[in-house]
């Protein structure tokens, strides 16, 4: 390198330094050199000027948050700061700058740290751009997203309205036609009334799918945890169309798989729904052949969860390929013409599909054109303990014979299936109309038990269940049970803010009433006093915490089944040590008196019949479920 | 020791602090539904207010059984952690609350720090922040699939929260006033003040821990929010002082 050709480089390097100094000034956008703590070291003019400050009136120590809006602040706080530390850039954030005035400047940020070789951070840079125009644009948008939204969410408020309106009367017409069912009728007659429960419950069915939209538009789609047969949840489902269709010329077919479960737990009035929707187009598109419901067992993981496939397969008409897709978009059908020759909604698969992602899966289609088709879908649900599932069946229910229940309810047709049921089942009873009458009624006389309707004239069920709760003790700890029609899964918060216990749905299943009842007429007396007492009686953990309970005796009663068939005294030592404390908790004492009878016995050698070690485990299998049955 | 990350971010937060601890503690670390690669699906019903995040902390504690917990919670956190502590009192032995906050807003004579137009602000710019966060999101995803040997990138890119989430939790923290929950607090607690923070003032701190007796305020020399991120040494200190 010649002395001239040096000396233009140091003048070109000298230019290049002066001209990027002007460039930072007065380029186009706002250019802030921070510490890496964000307090401010150099300022560009150009921000300088929109921000309405001149050459030298920039506050002393001036940190780059507080060039931000109030609330932006925290943004940069909890988003902006963390993220550009730790990714060591951040791009494309919109805050609001404040000015000299105090009025907002819109602008959106990109910035970046800069490390030395070692990876340490030096300061940061900050490339402000005015945003003012584009935010106008922006903020139209976002309106208009949000009427979007509120309309949206408008629709399905009156979905979820209308549907609840409609299921009272309905829960009247299906109650009076089961109790129809249970006289004496001719053969004709009894025709005649299946006919009305069939139509009833398909109606039913498709407020049900209405409902099940407008929840889940609404974000309110919250499966409960519940044991149920998996074998009768599809055979009463098939059973339901079987009884339907006399003049069809196909067959229904029901394959479980053997190793299916017994009872699992999962939400067996939305997984109905989905098999419910399936064999209805399966039904729907098949002239000849068979519509074969079944589930199949993909993989026991362990003993507590199961993966299932349950499916629907018929031999209809089949899907082009090309169609699969739109089968899933709601209001939808593969063809145009499918309306006109089949009816239908198009609203089943998506329905499913709403309900399926609550567990994390979908439903597959397999299709041929003319030979059929399969949809199907994979759940992994919990096993549960056959011992907790109730019969569907209304059957011949024992009578309760006992305590004295007030029903509140202004809707005369409800009141008096209630009423119907309860002469049944031997229950005494009060009506009232109103929650201003059920609060006279209280507190005239004790009751064991409240039916409450939440929508009453007068006074709803809501402020008549707070009512209640402000008397005195033991008045006002009576159990409270609503009959809600809004479909909800689970208790509400109302309900909760309003002490009521539990809730039972319009229309109600017979069944679930008289197990709903009788569980509160016969209180068992205080159980487990030391585990209430370890939990500070507080339910939740109680609940919490006796699952784990459970769980913990039935594994044990499992391993136990093993170790006795073998034999083996130091296993069942082992079990019988790491059950102490529980036992203890659940005042177990005589379980605990056997066990340690069985362990010392086979550790002497002492043969220990077969009776015995069956007694032992399955008295372990009772407390468990006695747990379970447990109201906190 | 349990660590709970604050509002808009996630467990890398303490990337700098809970290793220190790994030798003598069993740590730790969790994100909150929502947050960083939490895998439940967020409810907005469920976490309209703090009651359901508290019930997730609760479900870790009794899940992994935990005893003897300290708990160390950050910003918002601090609270749920103490909503938690209601619950399960017994399994805490110790809490430390980072740069806390019962109350944000301005109330009557307590001065939170925000007025609720202020609290509006920041809801505003989480939604309008929305698409920049998506074509990150998006360009990082792209990244991933273009070219493999970037995995690394993706991997390191901490922080994102979708709006949703978000807007749920700030209302749910921002609006919240849990000042009545103080005085009840009755387990060893260390208070970990910032100089310079712009959330949760030196009056703030000096109000929580006046209101939570036997707690220890300690003053951290540190500018922002995120002592844990930007002094990692102050705060280790701080801990293993009280600790």
């Amino acid at each position: 390198m010649t002395d001239s050709s040096s000396s233009l480089n140091d003048r070109i390097q000298k230019g290049i330094t002066k001209h990027a100094a002007d460039f930072f000034d007065q380029a186009p956008c706002g250019c802030i050199i921070t510490t890496t703590q964000g307090e401010v070291i150099r300022f560009n003019d150009q921000l300088r000027g929109w921000l309405g400050y001149g050459k030298d009136d920039l506050p002393e120590g001036l940190h780059f948050a507080d060039l931000i809006n109030k609330g932006g602040r925290i943004f940069y706080e909890t988003h902006f700061a963390p993220q550009l530390a730790m990714n060591g850039q951040i791009s494309g954030i919109a805050l609001k700058f404040l000015r000299k005035d105090q009025t907002e400047l819109s602008v959106l940020i990109a910035a970046r740290r800069h490390y030395d070789g070692e990876g340490e951070p030096l300061f940061q840079s900050i490339v402000v751009t005015n945003f003012t125009d584009r935010k106008v644009y922006e903020e139209g948008l976002l309106a208009a997203k949000r009427t979007a939204e509120d309309n949206d969410q408008a629709k399905s408020v009156f979905l979820s309205t209308i549907s609840h309106e409609i299921l009272t009367p309905l829960n009247a017409v299906l109650g009076t036609a089961e109790l129809l069912g249970a006289s004496d009728l001719s053969d004709q007659q009894s025709h005649l009334q299946s006919i009305l429960v069939r139509s009833g419950n398909h109606l039913l069915s498709l407020f049900k799918n209405i409902l099940i939209i407008s929840k889940s538009g609404l974000d309110e789609l919250e499966p409960v945890r519940q044991p149920f047969r998996p074998e009768s949840l599809l055979s009463t489902t098939v059973d339901s169309f079987r009884y339907g269709s006399e003049r069809r010329n196909f067959v229904y077919a029901l394959e479980i798989d053997e190793n299916t479960p017994e009872v699992l737990i999962g939400d067996s009035t939305l997984l109905t729904q989905v098999i419910t929707n399936l064999v209805g187009n399966a039904s729907k598109f098949t002239k000849t052949g068979t519509v074969t419901a079944g589930v199949s067992v993909l993989e026991r993981k362990d003993d507590d969860t199961c993966r299932l496939r349950f499916f629907v397969r018929d031999t209809g008409i089949g899907v082009e390929q090309k169609h699969l897709d739109r089968l899933f978009t709601p209001f939808t059908q593969a063809y145009q013409n499918i309306h006109e020759q089949y009816g239908g909604s198009g609203l089943g698969l998506s329905i499913c599909n709403n309900i399926l992602k609550e567990y994390g899966s979908k439903v597959e289609v397999e299709s041929r054109i003319g030979e059929g088709s399969t949809f199907w879908f994979d759940l992994t649900l919990p096993v549960g303990d056959p011992a907790e599932a109730t019969s569907e069946h209304l059957g011949n229910l024992p009578p309760i014979n006992q305590g004295h229940v007030l029903i509140v309810e202004d809707n005369r047709t409800n009141s008096f299936l209630v009423a119907r049921y309860f002469r049944k089942w031997e229950v005494a009873f009060d009506i009232a109309h109103n929650g201003q009458e059920a609060l006279e009624a209280v507190a005239s006389k004790p009751y064991d038990l409240i039916l409450m309707d939440l929508k009453m004239p007068v006074m709803d069920g809501y402020s008549a269940a707070r009512g209640i709760r402000e008397m005195p003790a033991p008045v006002g700890n009576v159990p409270i049970i609503a009959f809600s029609a809004s479909a909800s899964l689970a208790i509400s918060e109302r309900m909760r803010v309003a002490q009521i216990d539990d809730f039972i749905l319009k229309p109600f299943a017979p069944r679930h009433l008289y197990n709903l009842v009788s569980q509160y007429l016969n209180p068992s007396i205080m159980k487990y006093p030391e585990l209430r007492e370890a939990m500070d009686n507080n339910p939740e953990d109680l609940e919490r915490f006796a699952e784990v309970l459970q769980r913990e005796l039935t594994l044990a009663a499992d391993e136990l089944v093993t170790a006795l068939s073998k034999n083996d005294a130091q296993k069942v030592a082992d079990i019988k040590h790491k059950l102490k404390t529980s036992l203890q908790l659940m005042d177990g004492t005589a379980i605990q008196h056997d066990f340690a009878a069985v362990s010392q016995d086979l550790r002497n050698g002492v043969t220990v019949s077969a009776a015995r070690k069956s007694g032992l485990v399955e008295k372990i299998r009772q407390a468990s479920r006695e747990l379970s049955r447990e109201r906190w | 020791m349990l660590f709970a990350h604050g509002f808009g971010c996630d467990q890398e937060m303490w990337r700098h602090v809970a290793p220190h601890f790994e030798d003598r503690y069993r740590v730790i670390l969790f994100d909150y539904v929502g947050s960083g690669r939490s895998k439940r699906r967020f409810r907005r019903s469920k976490y309209q207010n703090l009651s359901g995040y508290v019930d997730d902390l609760v479900e870790i504690c009794t899940t992994l059984d935990l005893r003897d917990i300290i708990f160390v919670g950050h910003s918002v956190s601090a609270m749920i952690g103490l909503l938690a502590v209601q619950q399960i009192a017994d399994r805490f032995t110790k809490t430390i609350l980072i740069s806390p906050s019962p109350c944000y807003l301005n109330v009557g004579e307590y001065l939170g720090g925000f007025e609720r137009k202020e609290i509006d602000q920041l809801l505003d710019s989480l939604e309008s922040n929305y698409q920049g966060w998506s074509d990150q999101m998006a360009s990082l995803l792209m990244y991933d699939a273009a070219h493999p040997e970037l995995t690394q990138e993706l991997s390191q890119s901490f922080c994102r929260m979708d709006p949703t989430v978000a807007y749920t939790f700030a209302t749910a923290t921002f609006l919240a006033d849990h000042r009545s929950i103080l005085p009840g607090h009755a387990i060893p607690t260390l208070i970990l003040q910032n100089k310079q923070d712009r959330i949760a003032a030196e009056v703030v701190g000096e109000y929580t821990s006046e209101q939570i007796p036997g707690s220890q305020l300690v003053y951290l020399d540190n500018i922002g929010h995120c002592p844990h991120l930007s002094s990692p040494q102050l705060t280790i200190d701080a801990i293993e002082n009280f600790l």
